[in-house]
């Protein structure tokens, strides 16, 4: 029988004995793709999921493909990868990373629909994967290298011809000894997508990530320094198979009726359109192009292009907070907008190379800078530093500290284990009850959508296992502080935007667009436990196991169609549409959001077994205690709320801090909507049960760790 | 618009330096989707790039607390005044501050004129490399 939108197997590599092992996919298909299927399949082959380390070797990562990659849906071309990392506090929660480019497609192509990482190699390794043949390779000659340097020379190894730009190249012709040379391994115009480390994974940090092509990164979880712990340099896959797609004809259908119904007209163009999906492509970059010579690069799939390469010969492929994660620093000695943007891009360039992820710095390097000033760091100093610091902000002291991050040195020897973790050792506790060090949850930095305002984003982090990095909502602030800011009418009115939104929001808070208001008085209640629940299920399927792109997906409104409705849920383009047309399921809309439930479900007891418990979950001490407060970081933070005669408007909600009591009371809401036990957050049996998940209740169970059912 | 020849090499010297720590003024940059950047400035020419028009980000700032602090810890109180009448005939908070950009900019580039033109009182250049 045909598994259509799947390759049909899954690779396990045994890293410890070097071996390769292939399991059938439609064991694992109720899971969809993604991070649902990474859950289950980590759940059944990491042995022991009490693990608090990244580096334990009992520990599994999984790197998964949706079953939409590579096909026409739009924007779906992510690759997601879980496992416990190395980038939260107390606990290295099980978690999750994203990533963009080539490797999810290629991963298909080659065969597997996911590559689960067991074991720790007795030396560092590469893995050879084609077609669905599987070769592991000595890495010492790769171990030490930059992550550009480290996939041209698997490039080289592999006999891919030089200028393979633009023709095409045989496998056969370069198949080696291991692999069988009868068969047909067939001819591509693509290179081979790699995934690796840099020395930031090798050393093992908490900035250790995930690189593939020049600059798609997996960040956020740590997963770098996981691969370093299991000596595992790089993975290559490329293939020439097919993924068979159940109904071509609706899958071309939804998406020429997302380009005609939904997308910004070509000829008249909106360049301020309200909608994620039916947005104009653009460059991501937070700082100019350096040149306007440059290409738009973008995931397979994607709509949009939202990455560049410059003809300058830096900064590509990069984009979004990577392109500045520097320019604070460096806006105090660039001399020209020019050399501001050189010094971004080349620093960023730096922490490409080194595989280090760069979200520490938005608030992290101020907090270090705050250091010095107080003249508690740098040389001979409390905490002993020999960095330049003298240069801060020049390209040199960029470069240096990436270096020390990346290799623990200097200060990286302890910031390498964690943020927070080195404010506790150096005594600067305090730091995080000022806002001086202004990490938000779980030991990861404040994003910039501050809980204490956008509490949707604050509570899903912290309620989940890291900075969610979920915009859907979010474009509701953007949009309309936006619109505040350049004093433009409204696009949409608030009633009628919450009015739409909440139409989407089914089944726990359709038509109920009292979940959207974000007031005082309202943003501790059951309507707003329903709209985080629905986000965490809406996210844990449709953005991470169906691999939609955070940027251009649920697309709630849309100012291109007539009467503002966007193409989320809709039954011509909505996201189930794609996925129904590639598997031939026959999912809703709400079976998708269920089906995150389930996963979402999955994930806590994972937590649970790791040893979480509801006393655990609080945000750093600034967030009760300091207000956001107005006019500092913007002049006003818009959301829509009711009025006191319920009338719906866009208010400012700077100034304002969260009351420990209210958000504990939030948060025995939210345990009880969800089914867990409101004392310790723990899965119930009976939730568990219900969601077709018996065998995790009895593990729960033998662990002393299933929640109490309510007596109500 | 301030005239560069009116303005002292004190003053001139006081906008390129960095005010102490303490005395740093909090700014934000709107960079949609990385969020709401926190930082701070030092000094006009650090202000003058978080002001710069980009299209992919907005300045984050308290007009009537910045005007303030031009004048109480930069010590320009000819500037301040500038940045407090452009901000105040502007019709949007995007206006504002390209009017206060441009008061900036003209500030800062005639400061370094009046440092250029006075040999002894130059320092050596601060490298980005």
């Amino acid at each position: 029988m045909t598994l259509y939108g799947y390759a049909g197997k899954i690779l396990r590599l045994d890293l410890s004995a070097q071996r390769a092992i292939e399991v059938d996919t439609a064991d694992y298909r109720s899971w969809g793709g993604g991070h649902g299927l990474g859950s289950a399949l980590f759940w059944d082959f990491c042995r022991n999921k009490t693990i608090t380390d990244g580096r334990d070797p009992a520990n599994v990562v999984v790197v998964t493909s949706s079953p939409l990659n590579g096909t026409l849906a739009p924007s779906a071309g992510r690759c997601e990868v879980v496992g416990v990392g190395l980038n939260t506090y107390p606990v290295h929660w099980y978690t999750r990373s994203n990533i963009g480019g080539r490797f999810g497609t290629m991963i298909r192509h080659a065969g597997y629909d996911a590559i689960v990482i067991e074991g720790k190699a007795p030396r560092p390794v590469w893995v050879d994967v084609r077609n669905r043949k599987v070769v592991f390779h000595d890495a010492a000659d790769l171990w030490g290298t930059d992550t550009r340097t480290a996939q041209e020379r698997i490039w080289q190894k592999i006999g891919v011809p030089r200028d393979v730009r633009t023709g095409w190249w045989n496998l056969n012709e370069t198949a080696e000894e291991a692999l069988d040379p009868a068969t047909d391994q067939g001819r591509t115009t693509q290179r081979p997508a790699i995934m690796t480390i840099g020395p930031a994974g090798e050393n093992q940090t908490c900035g250790g990530c995930l690189v593939h092509d020049a600059g798609n990164v997996a960040a956020v979880a740590g997963f770098g320094g996981v691969w370093g712990s299991k000596n595992l340099k790089a993975i290559s896959v490329i293939g020439t198979g097919e993924i068979p797609v159940a109904d071509a004809t609706a899958l071309l259908r939804a998406r020429a009726i997302v380009k005609e119904k939904y997308t910004s007209n070509i000829e008249q163009p909106d360049f301020e359109a309200w909608s994620k999906i039916g947005k104009q492509p653009r460059l991501m970059a937070m700082v100019s192009p350096p040149t306007d010579q440059y290409r738009p690069q973008a995931c397979q799939g994607c709509v949009s292009g939202c990455r560049a390469r410059y003809s300058v010969g830096y900064g590509h492929e990069t984009k979004c907070q990577v392109t500045s994660w520097y320019f604070a620093p460096s806006r105090r000695v660039a001399r020209s907008a020019e050399e501001l943007v050189e010094i971004n891009l080349r620093a960023a360039d730096a922490a490409q190379r080194s595989g280090l992820n760069t979200y520490f710095a938005l608030t992290g390097l101020h907090w270090l800078e705050h250091l010095v000033e107080e003249g508690l760091l740098g040389p001979g100093k409390t905490i002993h530093s020999d960095l330049p610091w003298e240069k801060y902000g020049t390209l040199e002291f960029a470069e240096k500290l990436v270096h020390a991050l990346s290799c623990r040195e200097d200060i990286g020897a302890d910031l390498a284990d964690g943020w927070v973790q080195a404010a506790h050792k150096w005594g600067r506790e305090e730091d995080l009850r000022t806002g001086d060090m202004a990490f938000s949850y779980w030991g990861q930095p404040e994003h910039g959508y501050d809980p204490r305002a956008e509490v949707e984003w604050g509570y899903g982090s912290i309620l989940g296992d890291r900075d969610i990095c979920e915009h859907c909502f979010n474009i509701i602030f953007t949009n309309i502080t936006a619109a505040f800011a350049f004093a433009k009418p409204m696009r949409i009115g608030a009633e009628e935007l919450v009015s739409i939104i909440s139409e989407k929001l089914s089944p726990y808070a359709k038509n109920r667009p009292e979940v959207l208001d974000y007031s005082d008085e309202n943003m501790y209640s059951e309507n707003v436990a329903q709209l985080v629940r629905w986000h965490r299920h809406y996210t844990r399927f449709y953005k991470e196991s169906a691999l939609y792109c955070d940027l251009r997906w649920p697309d709630f409104y849309n100012t291109n169609t007539p009467d503002n409705r966007g193409a989320t849920a809709s039954e011509d383009a909505g996201e189930h549409v794609f996925w129904n047309a590639v598997t031939g399921d026959k999912l809703s809309f709400e079976d998708g959001i269920e089906l995150g439930r389930r996963i979402w479900n999955l994930d806590n007891a994972i937590w649970t077994l790791q040893g979480r418990h509801r006393d655990m979950v609080k945000f750093a001490p600034f967030i009760y205690e300091t207000k956001y407060e107005k006019g500092e970081l913007f002049p006003f933070f818009m959301w829509p709320c009711r009025d006191a005669d319920g009338t719906w408007v866009y208010r400012d909600l700077m100034g304002r801090s969260m009351d420990r009591q209210k958000f504990e009371d939030f948060k025995t809401s939210f345990y009880r909507l969800e089914g867990w036990d409101v004392a310790s957050g723990w899965p119930t049996r009976a939730t568990l049960e219900g969601l077709d998940l018996p065998e995790v209740a009895a593990t729960l169970d033998a662990a002393g760790r299933l929640g109490k059912e309510s007596s109500s | 618009m301030s005239d560069p020849k009116a303005m002292g090499l004190e003053t001139a010297r006081r906008l390129l330096a960095l005010v102490p720590h303490d005395r740093r003024f909090p700014v934000g940059q709107f960079r949609p989707p990385s969020g709401v950047i926190p930082g701070f400035v030092r000094s006009f020419a650090e202000l003058e790039f978080v002001l710069m028009p980009q299209q992919r980000s907005l300045p984050g700032l308290h007009m009537e607390r910045l005007a303030d602090w031009i004048e109480n810890d930069v010590g320009d109180p000819v500037g301040a005044g500038e940045v407090r009448d452009a901000a105040a005939a502007a019709g949007s908070y995007v206006e504002a501050c390209m009017a206060t950009y441009e008061r900036v900019r003209d500030r800062v580039a005639s400061a370094r004129r009046v440092i250029e033109s006075e040999p002894e009182a130059r320092g050596p250049e601060r490298s980005a490399r």
